[in-house]
């Protein structure tokens, strides 16, 4: 394809006159490694369309795509619930609710799961008055050594405050 | 963060006497007498408390009012190599969790240990350590405890 018949086509195709034949000869012609050199400026235009039309999605571009989507919408649906105070109010709720129950069930499991492990109840007096009165003993046991205890502190204190006194 | 918020409250929740946490190897060991008194008999002798009774004498009343929010009473008690079990419960407990009381020692050897698992103010379960010539006594008590009401039973049998 000579200089001239290029330039014209050319012309057509930048006037918008092309046809899509003619625009075929172009890119034809701009494909070939030795061509004219004035005509060298508009190789790349010409080339990168060929270029860029050998370039095509990948298979699950389509599939990604709609994952993307959905998952955009899915966000959406959240920020726009929260956008309303009633909503928030309620999110609230049911966080509360979630740790209420969490808390219920963990204590059930201690008063419930842990006493289960080891059968209290067997080792439970048989009668409420026997009840009464280890509960009376073992209390009177606590009381005496606390108090034993507290009057030893007491004491030693004492101790220690006179000898102060005598320091001085 | 739903789920952290609820392991956290799950965490502070769970809590268990001490005679559950370290010692239940005794409970089934056949060298220790056991006893339990649980909430269903605090809350009959809670119950007790109200009724108008002239026949009870001061010092179950004393106990009554020391015992209105317990809700479990362990006693585990042994003759059986005593010292062995002493040292043994002693080196179990986490200090971090029980708080030492006081100790009392006398000069015959006997130790009593007392440690409690605080909170605030409120002594939430108290442990009683005991160790004597011839016995070994492990004593939890769990609920709110008010010291001063324990120490009162005393002052009520020496009237």
């Amino acid at each position: 394809m000579d200089y001239d018949n290029i330039q014209t086509l050319l012309e057509r195709y930048f006037e918008g006159n092309s046809s899509l034949a003619e625009e075929k000869h172009l890119k034809a012609y701009f494909q070939q490694k030795e061509i004219d050199p004035e005509l060298e400026v508009y190789r790349s235009l010409f080339v990168w369309q060929v270029e860029e039309q050998a370039v095509s999605l990948s298979r699950d571009f389509k599939d990604n795509l709609l994952l993307e989507i959905e998952a955009e919408q899915k966000v959406g649906f959240v920020r726009r619930f929260l956008r309303h105070p009633m909503s928030r109010a309620a999110a609230v709720l049911v966080l509360l609710t979630g740790m209420w129950w969490a808390y219920q069930t963990d204590t059930a499991m201690v008063d419930e799961g842990v006493t289960a492990e080891i059968n209290w109840e067997q080792y439970e007096p048989k009668t409420k008055e026997e009840a009464l009165t280890i509960t009376r003993n073992a209390m009177v046991m606590l009381s005496k050594e606390l108090n034993r205890g507290t009057a030893r502190v007491a004491k030693e204190v004492v101790k220690v405050r006179q000898l102060g006194r005598i320091d001085q | 963060m739903v789920f952290l918020l609820m392991g956290a409250v799950s965490g502070l929740s769970a809590q268990a006497n001490a005679i559950d946490k370290y010692f239940k190897q005794y409970v089934d060991d056949e060298n220790f007498s056991v006893v339990y008194v649980g909430p269903t008999l605090f809350k009959w002798m809670k119950n007790m408390g109200k009724e108008d009774n002239d026949e009870r004498d001061s010092e179950t009343d004393a106990v009554i009012k020391a015992v209105e929010d317990a809700q479990g009473l362990r006693i585990l008690t042994t003759d059986v190599n005593p010292r062995q079990y002493y040292d043994e419960a002693k080196s179990k407990i986490s200090t971090k969790e029980y708080e030492l009381l006081m100790t009392v020692r006398s000069k015959d050897g006997d130790n009593v240990e007392f440690l409690g698992k605080l909170k605030g103010d409120a002594v939430e379960e108290l442990l009683l350590i005991s160790i004597g010539e011839e016995s070994f006594v492990l004593l939890s008590l769990v609920g709110l405890l008010d010291l001063a009401d324990i120490s009162k039973i005393a002052d009520e049998i020496e009237e």
